[in-house]
């Protein structure tokens, strides 16, 4: 059984998919957190879906893929908040026309590459096998410093989600607070990219802090058992993807959903008893 | 700053103002001597809660102004507490009775400071006073109506605010909460503060508060409750929103 589970990740491809992943279960946890318990995960998706044609345009011209899908993502992310503010129809529906917009001007992009047709599952899937040491470094920085600006504005976003009026009539900048957290959530997704791809994405910022609210009312504590969730969908994908020789990015969503089902039955199950126990 | 705007919790002047474009208020005249309990009433869309936004400088006077304490509202903003509407506060988020207390500190911090452990006692010491310890480590959201108002005044007592500006807190609570909360309203007063909420409740004005505001986009009556409330008055104030039923039997509404 540790044979089994220790084997695969003797190959250095492994143990960094393993490290990389790892960090963005990390980085999910904190973010996905918010994004569950504030119900952003479709701008999260619209966010990721413009990200793409960020990379694709970077591909193009050839600069750093992160800091191209990053621009992107950022555009987005404020681009909300101003839609939000001025959109004369629901800001849902101008989301979605934008971000199907962007997603297609990617596809396009790509498409005048004629060389680039066997990378774009890599965008869209996942490639996290691949990934350089480089990207590991990227992604740790992202780590640090998301849970950097966390510790340092814990009490103003706490206060800013739970009482968005009463923070403002406090004082305090309710709407660059709102802007850091959607900043922050841009930035989870874009170095996500690499490891489970475009469509999967939001998946992973969602599923263990979804899985982590079951058990939990407290912020903390729920923000710790989402890492965990995410330690053990990424790792069980992993293996998964390793022994069924299937695309990575799908099976550390398919472990987190798994995870999930389990966890609804467990609370579910809990509930129960302690009602008629 | 006259002394009578420095004497008086909030001195409204000629005020006028827009929110969202659609409630708009003008030529607003009112004052509130400190240690009142103060109500603010009138129809849906008169302006009530645009009032109090005002005072708190959310919504920004098109013409004429706002003076708390003799200062404007963005300077003598540690001292006023600003109690939202419940819809506006987001109940399912995972937080304790005590954390929100202590958000009261919050105002008074740097974007990066993060609570003490003074904030926390005091925190505590006015969770206390308003009955709540008990529940001071039970999330939030799994509160009664009444409770987290409770918790809510506790943290503008945290907050140290003189002045507390409360939209609707009546309701959706029930009687005995509502009596309770008219208790705790008293309480404060006997310790110096000025209360002013907005309300659709008309039974309690007389009773509990020294001063009403009866708001249609301009004011319609102003003065102590039993002074100034009439049926008459109440019509006046309300006219457009009371059924009324016709010669011939039928209710309508009048425009």
């Amino acid at each position: 059984m540790i044979e089994f589970v220790l084997e695969p990740f003797q190959f250095a491809f492994m143990s960094r998919a393993l490290a990389g992943t790892a960090m963005i279960a990390l980085l999910s946890a904190m973010i996905g957190t918010f994004v569950v318990l504030k119900g952003l995960a479709f701008i999260g998706d619209a966010i990721a879906h413009t990200s793409f044609s960020g990379l694709a345009l970077a591909i193009l011209v050839g600069m750093n893929l992160y800091v191209g899908a990053l621009i992107f993502a950022l555009v987005t992310a404020f681009g909300v908040t101003f839609l939000q503010r001025t959109a004369k129809m629901r800001s849902d529906t101008a989301l979605a026309i934008m971000f199907t917009g962007a997603f297609s001007f990617g596809v396009i992009l790509l498409s005048t590459m004629p060389n680039f047709a066997g990378d774009l599952s890599a965008l869209l899937l996942g490639s996290v096998l691949g990934i350089r040491v480089q990207e590991l470094y990227w992604i740790g920085g992202a780590v640090i410093l998301t849970a950097s600006i966390l510790a340092v504005t814990w009490d103003h976003f706490v206060f800013v989600s739970f009482d968005p009026v009463g923070a403002e009539a406090a004082g305090l900048p309710v709407t660059r607070l709102q802007m850091l957290l959607l900043g922050l959530i841009a930035t989870a997704i874009v170095v996500s990219i690499q490891a489970v791809g475009m469509i999967l994405v939001v998946a992973l910022l969602i599923t263990p802090a979804a899985t982590a609210s079951l058990f939990t009312k407290r912020l903390v504590p729920m923000m710790m058992s989402a890492a965990g969730f995410g330690l053990v969908a990424v790792s069980v994908g992993l293996l998964m993807s390793y022994y069924l020789s299937a695309p990575p990015g799908a099976t550390i969503v398919l472990a987190a959903t798994l995870t999930f089902a389990a966890a609804l039955a467990v609370s579910s199950a809990r509930r129960r008893l302690l009602q008629f126990g | 700053m006259n002394q009578a705007e420095a004497d008086a919790a909030v001195t409204v002047t000629n005020l006028s103002a827009a929110y969202e474009h659609t409630e708009a208020l003008s030529g607003i005249d009112w004052q509130v001597p400190r240690g009142h309990l103060a109500a603010i009433i009138g129809p849906n869309g008169g302006g009530k809660s645009t009032l109090l936004k005002s005072m708190v400088g959310m919504v920004v006077p098109q013409a004429g102004g706002i003076r708390l304490f003799g200062d404007t509202p963005k300077r003598a903003r540690r001292r006023v507490a600003y109690l939202p509407q419940s819809e506006d506060v987001d109940w399912m988020f995972p937080i304790s009775s005590l954390e929100v207390v202590m958000q009261g500190r919050t105002a008074h911090h740097r974007l990066w400071q993060r609570h003490s452990r003074s904030d926390r006692k005091h925190a505590l010491e006015q969770l206390r006073r308003v009955g709540m310890e008990a529940y001071a480590h039970r999330p939030v959201g799994d509160l009664s109506g009444g409770q987290r108002q409770r918790v809510f005044i506790a943290r503008a007592l945290t907050q140290n605010a003189e002045l507390l500006l409360m939209d609707e807190p009546g309701t959706g609570l029930d009687a005995s909460a509502q009596h309770e909360l008219l208790d705790l309203f008293e309480q404060l007063k006997s310790t110096g503060h000025t209360v002013v909420i907005t309300t659709h409740d008309l039974n309690c004005l007389a009773e509990h508060f020294d001063l009403v505001l009866g708001l249609d986009k301009h004011v319609v009556v102003s003065g102590p409750p039993r002074a100034v409330l009439s049926g008459d008055v109440l019509t006046r104030l309300f006219s457009k929103h009371f059924p009324v039923i016709t010669p011939e039997g039928e209710v309508t509404l009048h425009d």
